[in-house]
C-alpha cells in the first residue's frame, strides 16, 4: 500500500469514518477543545456515555483522524491530525451553506474568538490575566490568518494554537511524571524548528514522539509556517507509520523558545532567536521539499540517527 | 474586561465540561453525514475529484467514462445519485450535458478531496 492508491484508501476510509453525524460533531469538539487533546470523560461530560464516546474516537483514531495521546490521570486524550484539520475541518466548525454559498462572516469569528478566549482566560485564571489572554488569542489568529488556505478553519486552529502558546508560557508544566523531568527539576521540553515547519521539523516531531512517547514534551516551528505538511514527507513518514505523530505548521514565537528546554534548529539558525539558557542544536539536514523518494528517505534516516543520539544523551539511562 | 459570566469557583478546571459544545448543531451535522454518506464509494470521489479539476469545473458524461475506463451506465448511475442528492447539478447544453459541483458544497467537497 504506497502512493496514491494508499492515500486513497485512507481518504475513503475518513470520509466513511466521518459519515456519522455523532462523530461530526464530536470531531467539532475535539477540535475545538482548548487543550487540544481531549479525553473521552470530558467529551461525553458529567452525564455523558463514556463508552459510546470513546467507541467514536476509537473509530476515528483507527483512520488516523485523531492520535491517540496520554492524557491526564493516564486516561487516553485524543488529538485532531491534519487530515482531520484539512477534510473535517470546515465542515465540522463552520455551519455549511445549504444553498446560497457566502463567505465566512467575519463576526462568526469574531464570536468563537470571544468563546475561546473566555474558555482559555478561565483555564488559565490563576497565572494570567484576561488581557494577557485575549491578547494571545486575537496574535494567534492574525498569525494564522495570514497564511490559512481555509477560513473556516481559523477558529479552530486559533483555539488550538492559542492554548499551545499559553500553556508554553506558563511552562514548565509539571504533571507528575518524574521521568519527564531532568535532575534539576526542568521538564523535557524539545522544539524543532525549521523554515517553514512542512517538513524537517516535523520529521524529526514524529520521529522523536515516536520513541520517547511523553517522556519528552515535543514542538515544532517554522519561521516561514507553510499551510500543510510536505506531500513527499508525508507519504514517507506514512510508510514509516509516523505520519499521524506529525502537527499543523505553526509560526514561531518566542515564549515557545522560552518554554523548551531544548531548542533544534534543522536548517533556519540565523533567524532562529536565541534566548539565554537554552541548549541550541543546530542540524544542518537538506529540505526535503521537491525531492525524490530515495531522497526523501535517506534525509528522514539522517534525522532518524540525530534524534536517537539527542534522546540518548536526553534520558540517558531508558532512551 | 471580564467574562460574561463568573466562573464557579468550586468547579476543579479538570473537570469542566467543554465551554464550545454548540459548534455544529445536529441538523449542520445530518446535513454533512448525508453528503459523506453518499460519496463513501471509491468511484464517487474519483468523480467529484475529476470534475473538480476539469478546466471550466464542467465534465461530460463521456469525459468521465474515457477517464475512468468505467461503463457508460455505471457512470451515469453515479452522476444520477450524486445529481439527487445534490452534491452535482446538471446543466444542460445543446445535447450534452455537463456536471458540476453544486456551488453550495464546493467548500465542503473541495476539503475532502485534498
Amino acid at each position: 500500500m504506497s502512493g496514491t492508491a494508499g492515500y486513497e484508501e485512507l481518504r475513503l476510509r475518513q470520509v466513511m469514518a466521518m459519515a456519522d453525524p455523532d462523530r461530526l460533531r464530536l470531531l467539532a469538539l475535539v477540535i475545538t477543545d482548548a487543550s487540544g487533546q481531549p479525553t473521552a470523560s470530558l467529551l461525553a461530560g458529567r452525564d455523558g456515555d463514556v463508552d459510546g464516546v470513546r467507541g467514536h474516537l476509537e473509530a476515528m483514531a483507527d483512520a488516523a483522524l485523531v492520535a491517540r495521546v496520554a492524557g491526564p490521570g493516564g486516561e487516553t486524550g485524543y488529538r485532531p491530525t491534519p487530515d482531520a484539520l484539512a477534510r473535517f475541518g470546515g465542515a465540522a466548525i463552520a455551519s455549511p451553506t445549504v444553498r446560497h454559498p457566502e463567505p465566512v462572516d467575519p463576526s462568526d469569528h469574531a464570536r468563537l474568538l470571544a468563546r475561546i478566549t473566555a474558555e482559555l482566560a478561565r483555564d488559565h485564571a490563576q497565572v494570567l490575566a484576561p488581557e494577557t489572554v485575549a491578547r494571545f488569542v486575537a496574535d494567534s489568529y492574525d498569525l494564522l490568518a495570514a497564511r490559512a488556505s481555509v477560513r473556516n478553519q481559523l477558529p479552530a486552529l486559533t483555539a488550538r494554537f492559542a492554548a499551545d502558546r499559553l500553556s508554553a508560557l506558563v511552562a514548565p508544566v509539571d504533571d507528575g511524571d518524574p521521568a519527564s523531568v531532568d535532575a534539576a527539576g526542568r521538564s523535557l521540553d524539545v522544539l524543532f524548528v525549521c523554515v517553514h515547519n512542512a517538513g524537517r521539523s516535523q520529521i524529526a516531531a514524529a520521529v522523536l514522539r515516536a520513541a520517547a512517547g511523553d517522556r519528552v514534551r515535543v514542538r515544532t516551528a517554522g519561521t516561514v509556517p507553510w499551510s500543510r505538511i510536505d506531500p513527499g514527507v508525508r507519504s514517507e513518514l506514512a510508510r514509516r507509520d509516523i505520519d499521524r505523530l506529525t502537527e499543523m505548521p505553526r509560526p514561531l514565537t518566542d515564549e515557545v523558545i522560552r518554554a523548551s528546554r531544548v531548542v533544534v534548529t534543522l536548517g533556519c539558525g540565523d533567524v532562529c532567536p536565541v534566548v539565554p539558557g537554552r541548549r541550541y542544536l543546530d542540524w544542518p539536514i537538506e529540505n526535503p521539499a521537491g525531492r525524490s523518494v530515495e531522497e526523501i528517505s535517506r534525509i528522514v534516516d539522517d534525522i532518524t540517527a540525530r534524534v536517537h543520539d539527542l534522546l540518548t544523551d536526553l534520558l540517558p539511562r531508558s532512551g | 474586561m471580564s467574562p460574561a459570566e463568573p466562573a464557579p469557583s468550586s468547579r476543579p478546571s479538570r473537570e469542566r465540561t467543554p465551554a464550545l459544545r454548540a459548534t455544529l448543531s445536529r441538523e449542520q451535522a445530518e446535513s454533512t453525514a448525508a453528503l459523506l454518506r453518499v460519496v463513501s464509494d471509491p468511484t464517487r470521489l474519483q468523480i467529484l475529484s475529476l470534475i473538480r479539476t476539469s478546466p471550466d469545473g464542467a465534465s461530460r458524461v463521456a469525459d468521465l467514462t474515457r477517464a475512468l475506463g468505467l461503463r457508460q451506465p455505471t457512470v451515469s448511475h453515479h452522476l444520477k445519485v450524486m445529481t439527487e442528492a445534490e452534491i452535482l447539478t446538471r446543466r444542460p447544453a445543446g445535447r450534452e450535458v455537463w456536471y458540476m459541483i453544486e456551488p453550495a458544497r464546493l467548500d465542503a467537497v473541495g476539503d475532502l478531496l485534498r
